[in-house]
């Protein structure tokens, strides 16, 4: 990046603060100054500028230190660009693309910048490869698949950044790049994702944008860009990418402080009426797109917060509008001490199940069947009558699918092992057992996985299409199995 | 007869001297209501340490104008002052200190070559050596001799 004499001399426009509130200059001068435009300050800070009036430019200044009035600002000629790298894989960044651990990035950086069009019609494909999280309740009933936009909702404190971490560490292992920005959040938590990260050998493959909240609004506000930028670039050298933006109601909250220092005229809730806009800006840059050999994707994992479980809140509703489907976080859900805390019967998958196979399908319709019905016969059972011997069966099942679809954080359930256990759950392989009994057989189950010991279970498991095919393949190898979760 | 507006024109060359005028300018309208029984000319004679040299005649001669009127005199002085703060501003940085017949000369060329006023905003910077550096209107425009200079390649030549 050049500095604020190069940009002067060899653009020869000049300008001066003339007023400012808090990160926002307006400037007299520069008078060929394009909206989106980099401006650079005579200490070499950066600046967009985000409007303009007949006679002064209103200009973001991204800076941790306060601006002057009278400081001199001169144009780029270029649209905002960040300088990255691919070293910035592993590393905790500022949305500046400024190392937080305050070593520089090695190697020659390129600029990108931070507005870029979305792939057009003709350049996209359609969501075809499932993206596992490693959360069985996600990938078996609200599965994602890589390209997606899933927005991840819910209450403060209900679990979402933890499953971000599953989805992380799970989609590591298999190559794909993550981009995680946190947006607003304070330090603590950014810094025990970062241990997280650290702790599931995923940071290696992870960049993380922090954006804590006490840095200036206005570098809070562009962690978003930068993160798709980030992600576009990872994209473009060939590689699935994960981003995940936790959360865009901090970052409208932000656009919301800015512009009510701009005076723009407010709207619902006192959000200014493009914040829909910037936000669909930042979800249609990612996506499945067409490349030279096969397809490529930016999974986009957006965050939204609620407020007692309410859906129904302005940003909430435009994330969803935006979105192709939601992972909804219960708070009731996760009061009752469930994990991960998700209403599967108000989460959305609009593309994701089109990546799965027909035994998956079929399991997941017969899954959310017997809850449904166990949630039915657990009203009747209220009333405290005598309960026939079908309706027992039916709330002793559900009460089974829920243990099993309950995950701890630090477990990761690889979508074969998914399909044994549901498999061993529907052919009755547990309907003597005790809660306790069938969390340890899953535990060794998993740890039998791990030892590479169901491997020729694994590749039968893959030809089988329906739930009658997978019921009978437990029932031919009951003995097998039993003896490993002896 | 030329108006107060085009009359002051002849005495204000840089910011500077707007600024000195605006200044004498509030003195003169807060002598307007002073002392009924003196005339303006007299009240400004009285004063004559309080405003500045460079206006002073100016401001004299305008009391024998016939400017008996106090709120005309009022309505053209804040007429002017507005007036000029419309003018635009070429911001000239020199190496050396331009005495102001330098800035007259300057300021003449512009009227002659540009066919409008421009008043100057002048600063002296040494580091710039010699020629000058331009700011009108939010472009900017270095003809220092420091840039000609940083062009040269010296290590080649030594």
């Amino acid at each position: 990046m050049k500095d604020f004499d190069y940009y002067l001399k060899t653009v020869g426009e000049i300008g001066y603060v003339e007023a400012f509130t808090y990160d926002l200059a307006y400037v007299s001068g520069i008078p060929n100054v394009k909206i989106g435009e980099m401006v650079i300050t005579e200490n070499n800070d950066l600046g967009m500028v985000i409007g303009m009036d007949q006679k002064l430019a209103e200009v973001l200044i991204f800076s941790y230190q306060r601006i002057r009035g009278g400081e001199r600002i001169t144009r780029t000629n270029q649209p905002f660009s960040i300088s990255f790298n691919e070293n910035v894989l592993g590393r905790v960044i500022d949305p500046l693309c400024s190392p937080l651990d305050g070593l520089p990035l090695e190697g020659k950086k390129i600029s990108r910048p931070i507005e870029n069009e979305a792939p057009n019609i003709t350049e996209r494909v359609k969501v075809n490869r499932p993206m596992e999280t490693g959360v069985m309740l996600v990938d078996l009933m609200v599965p994602i698949g890589y390209g997606q936009r899933e927005l991840v909702i819910g209450d403060r404190e209900t679990g979402k950044t933890l499953f971000l971490m599953q989805a992380i560490a799970n989609q590591v292992k298999k190559g794909v790049v993550c981009v995680y920005a946190a947006i607003g959040k304070n330090r603590l938590d950014i810094k025990n994702t970062e241990q997280a990260l650290k702790k599931n050998f995923a940071l290696e493959n992870t960049t993380i944008i922090a954006a804590p909240s006490d840095i200036p609004s206005s570098i809070i506000y562009l962690a978003p860009f930068t993160a798709v930028t980030i992600a576009e670039y990872f994209r473009d050298t060939g590689k699935d990418v994960l981003l995940i933006l936790d959360d865009l109601t901090n970052h409208a909250k932000i656009y919301r402080e800015i512009s009510l220092l701009l005076k723009r005229m407010p709207g619902r809730d006192a959000y200014p009426g493009d914040i829909f806009h910037i936000h669909a800006k930042i979800m249609e840059r990612t996506g499945n797109i067409r490349i030279k050999n096969g397809e490529v994707s930016i999974t986009a994992l957006p965050v939204a917060q609620t407020l007692e479980n309410n859906l129904s809140g302005y940003i909430q509703t435009n994330l969803m509008a935006m979105t192709d489907g939601h992972i909804f976080f219960d708070i009731n859900e996760f009061r009752k001490g469930k994990f991960p805390a998700i209403n599967i019967f108000l989460s959305v998958s609009r593309v994701g199940n089109q990546t799965k196979s027909a035994l998956e399908r079929s399991i997941a319709d017969l899954i959310r069947r017997y809850l449904s019905d166990y949630r039915e016969s657990l009203e009747v059972a209220t009333f405290g009558v005598d309960l026939p011997e079908k309706t027992k069966k039916i709330i002793d099942l559900g009460k089974k699918i829920e243990l099993v679809l309950e995950q701890d954080p630090e477990t990761i359930i690889p979508r074969t092992m998914q399909i044994l256990i549901m498999g061993l759950l529907l052919s009755g392989f547990w309907d003597k057992k005790t809660e306790k009994e069938i969390k340890n057989d899953i535990q060794k189950l998993l740890e039998s996985y791990n030892k590479k010991e169901l491997l020729g279970i694994e590749e039968s498991l893959n030809t089988i299409s329906s739930p009658e095919e997978l019921k009978a393949f437990i029932r031919n190898n009951y003995q097998k199995i039993a003896s490993l979760i002896k | 007869m030329k108006s107060l507006k085009e009359r002051v024109q002849d005495y204000i060359y840089t910011k500077e001297d707007l600024n000195l005028f605006i200044q004498d300018a509030e003195k003169i309208s807060d002598l307007v209501f002073k002392n009924p029984k003196l005339s303006l000319r007299e009240k400004i004679e009285k004063s004559k340490e309080k405003i500045s040299n460079k206006f002073y005649d100016f401001f004299l001669e305008l009391s024998q104008d016939g400017y008996s009127n106090k709120e005309k005199i009022l309505k053209e002085l804040e007429e002017t002052k507005e007036e000029l703060l419309k003018l635009p501003v070429l911001k000239i940085q020199l190496a050396f200190s331009p005495s102001p017949s330098f800035i007259k000369e300057i300021s003449d060329w512009l009227k002659r070559n540009l066919k409008k006023k421009v008043l100057l905003d002048v600063e002296v910077n040494p580091v710039i050596v010699g020629g000058a550096i331009l700011e009108y209107r939010g472009r900017y425009l270095d003809l220092s001799l420091k840039k000609e200079i940083e062009k040269l390649n010296i290590k080649d030549f030594i």
